[in-house]
């Protein structure tokens, strides 16, 4: 299924090939997985789109609806996330998101502690999406896979 | 009242009218010049202050946004108090510019009000927000504020910048306004410059032409006209005029003066030319410079011709060695009164003249020339010609009369005493004259002595004299005879010729001549003994019957 997202810079709409079966390849085994509301009709996602989404450049889904990033501080996959999707150190990101917040740009992005937290955030907000331990998620999230 | 009734005035006036012109100028100039001074303090005080707190103000807020988010990023604190120490100058600079920008930027001023009174309520949370965030150093604690402050801080960035450009554009619009305007008053004073010459220059010269050169070339014409010896009309203008009406006016006198007291040269003229005696004026190389119409009707001459020949061309050549002790007489300065001379006319006929020469002399004593004045004395000189004829010639017959013949004869018997030659003396007298002259009358009678003065004078030399002494007397002297025998063929040719008839108003008449015949010889003392023996011979003749010729006792002896 395909999907295009609008993008804020430009108005560009950025256009997301959803997963179709045999169109992507799986990522191997991670300590994370991407997670969104299980009424999100989303499958699959890039590597590149996740990083656009995280970093703020892309902020709606297909539909046009805005994209709700919620950041899972805990740090054993945020370090992984960070490095893994954004190919930036956590630190980085920190500071990323802080200047980001500091020169009001974006949405500033709720910021919770344990994945329960961001399961629970997920459950609740149809558009958000997150990224939470493998082990953590529950039939009330959707797992999203990235294609590298 | 008349402000131009001098020459002072007048080119007071002038001058006025320039320094007028000029102060006007100058006050247009400085009128110009305060308005670049003006609009120059403007951009000195205003805009240059403005554009440059502009730019400072905005790199503050730049400053101070950094270091906020320095701040913000590694967590210190100092940073968050060095940004809010730049509020003190912040602040203090949108004070300055609300202050400086004027009311005629009414949208640049509002906008400027409203950034500082965002930036003020921007500090105010940012103050107090960020240094919360920094204290907790959870900047994600108070994200949603934290957001809006960013929102804030960009908005007033963009503020900044663009009322930083805003100033800078009107800083450039004010200075290229300047330029524009200097370059209008640059035209504008060349332009009014350019005027006020030309009208400077149209009312200086109708000035100087009305007041000045006009009247000075009237009486320029005046004195052109005085000096061709035309009349002079009175200048026109009151008697309270300028120097220059002043001056013509005192010309005008003058010259009635002058008119008054003095010959003019016309009435000079025409005296001379109707002199009716010559009057020539020579050059000091005594070439002829002018000469009298009397001069040119006495020798014929063209005036062109006469003028400027040479002095000598008018006399006689045979007066030639008196005209050059005339002329070395001139040149020392010796003049000649009344001196007879011949001039030579165009035709080359002789004139008699009474000349009279003086020299002229310029005030330094240089020869100027010489006055030449002729009288035409031909008429005198034929009437003395015709008194000395009637003194010694008979007027009927045309021979010497008797003081003539006495005179020659007194002549001869000198030149016989010495040098021992003979002469003869004849005294004849007609016979039959009387009745004659009373059968014809006095006119036959003189025809009569005429034909027979005609006839005495045939048988003679030219060398001797054939005299009527008065009557029907006339007597002969013979020069230079040999002797009596010389004396008788004279005689008998005499008698001979007056024995032929005379042919008297149609009538034929013998008219006979005794002849007393009295040769010279040295016992003779005087003329009138001579002359007596001839006359008693002449009445022997008569006694002897008459129409012959008798010798004197003297010569008998």
């Amino acid at each position: 299924m395909a999907m295009t997202v609008k993008k804020r810079t430009g108005g560009l709409v950025l256009a997301i090939w959803l997963f179709t079966v045999g169109a992507g390849r799986a990522e191997p085994q991670a300590d994370f997985v991407l997670v969104v509301n299980a009424e999100n009709e989303v499958t699959t996602i890039s590597r590149k789109d996740v990083e656009l989404i995280f970093l703020n450049k892309q902020r709606s889904w297909p539909d046009g609806k805005n994209i709700g990033v919620v950041i899972n501080e805990n740090p054993k996959i945020y370090e992984s996330f960070s490095h893994t999707v954004l190919r930036r150190s956590s630190s980085q990101f920190l500071v990323f998101r802080k200047k980001m917040l500091f020169r009001g740009q974006g949405m500033p992005s709720p910021t919770l502690k344990t994945d329960k937290d961001v399961i629970v955030f997920v459950t609740e907000h149809v558009d958000s999406i997150s990224y939470v331990s493998p082990d953590a998620v529950t039939p009330a999230v959707k797992v999203v896979s990235i294609l590298q | 009242m008349n402000i131009l009734c001098s020459i002072r005035c007048k080119i007071w006036a002038c001058g006025s009218v320039a320094l007028l012109i000029y102060l006007t100028a100058t006050l247009a100039t400085t009128w110009v010049n305060n308005e670049t001074k003006v609009s120059i303090i403007h951009v000195q005080r205003i805009d240059l202050p403005l554009f440059s707190q502009g730019v400072l103000v905005n790199s503050l807020f730049v400053s101070q946004s950094e270091q906020y988010e320095n701040g913000l990023l590694t967590g210190e604190q100092g940073e968050i108090d060095h940004a809010n120490m730049l509020h003190h100058q912040i602040a203090p600079l949108l004070d300055e510019l609300v202050r400086l920008v004027n009311t005629n930027h009414h949208d640049l001023s509002s906008r400027i009000l409203s950034l500082r009174d965002d930036y003020n309520n921007y500090f105010v949370m940012a103050s107090q927000y960020y240094m919360e965030a920094v204290q907790k150093d959870d900047i994600f604690a108070s994200r949603n504020e934290i957001h809006q402050l960013g929102k804030l801080q960009a908005g007033l960035s963009a503020d900044f910048k663009q009322v930083a450009g805003s100033l800078q554009e009107m800083t450039n619009e004010d200075l290229e306004k300047n330029n524009q305007r200097i370059d209008f008053y640059t035209r504008f004073l060349s332009i009014v410059f350019l005027l006020f010459l030309i009208v400077a220059v149209v009312v200086i010269n109708w000035l100087a032409n009305k007041e000045i050169i006009a009247p000075l070339g009237k009486i320029k014409r005046m004195i052109a006209d005085f000096g061709r010896g035309s009349a002079i009309e009175k200048p026109q203008g009151s008697a309270n005029g300028d120097e220059i009406q002043e001056l013509a006016n005192s010309f005008w006198q003058m010259t009635c003066e002058l008119q008054r007291i003095t010959v003019s040269r016309d009435y000079v003229d025409n005296i001379i030319n109707n002199m009716s005696d010559s009057l020539i004026i020579l050059n000091p190389d005594l070439t002829i410079q002018t000469a009298n119409q009397a001069t040119l009707r006495l020798l014929n001459f063209p005036r062109e011709e006469l003028e400027g020949s040479s002095f000598r061309n008018i006399f006689s050549h045979h007066e030639k060695a008196v005209i050059d002790s005339l002329v070395h007489g001139f040149l020392e300065g010796k003049g000649v009164a009344n001196f007879e001379a011949y001039y030579t006319g165009y035709d080359e006929q002789s004139v008699p003249v009474l000349f009279s020469a003086s020299t002229l002399y310029f005030p330094d004593g240089t020869l100027q020339g010489i006055s030449c004045m002729a009288r035409d004395i031909s008429e005198l000189k034929e009437q003395r010609d015709n008194l000395e004829f009637l003194a010694n010639f008979d007027k009927l017959t045309g021979l010497p009369n008797r003081n003539l013949f006495l005179d020659r004869l007194a002549v001869t018997v000198n030149e016989a005493r010495r040098y021992g030659h003979l002469f003869a003396l004849f005294y004849l007298d007609l016979d039959n004259f009387k009745f004659l002259n009373d059968t014809y009358g006095h006119g036959a009678g003189d025809l009569a002595l005429q034909e027979v003065a005609i006839r005495l004078q045939e048988t003679v030399r030219d060398s001797d004299t054939v005299s009527r002494i008065g009557g029907d007397e006339f007597a002969i002297l013979l020069n230079r005879v040999q002797d009596t025998g010389e004396a008788t063929i004279v005689a008998a040719k005499i008698l001979d010729i007056m024995g032929k008839p005379f042919l008297i108003q149609g009538n034929q008449s013998i008219l006979g001549i005794s002849i007393g015949i009295c040769l010279f010889s040295p016992e003779i003392t005087s003329v009138d003994d001579l002359i007596k023996n001839a006359d008693m011979a002449m009445y022997a003749a008569k006694a002897q019957g008459r129409n012959r010729f008798v010798f004197s006792f003297l010569d008998q002896v």
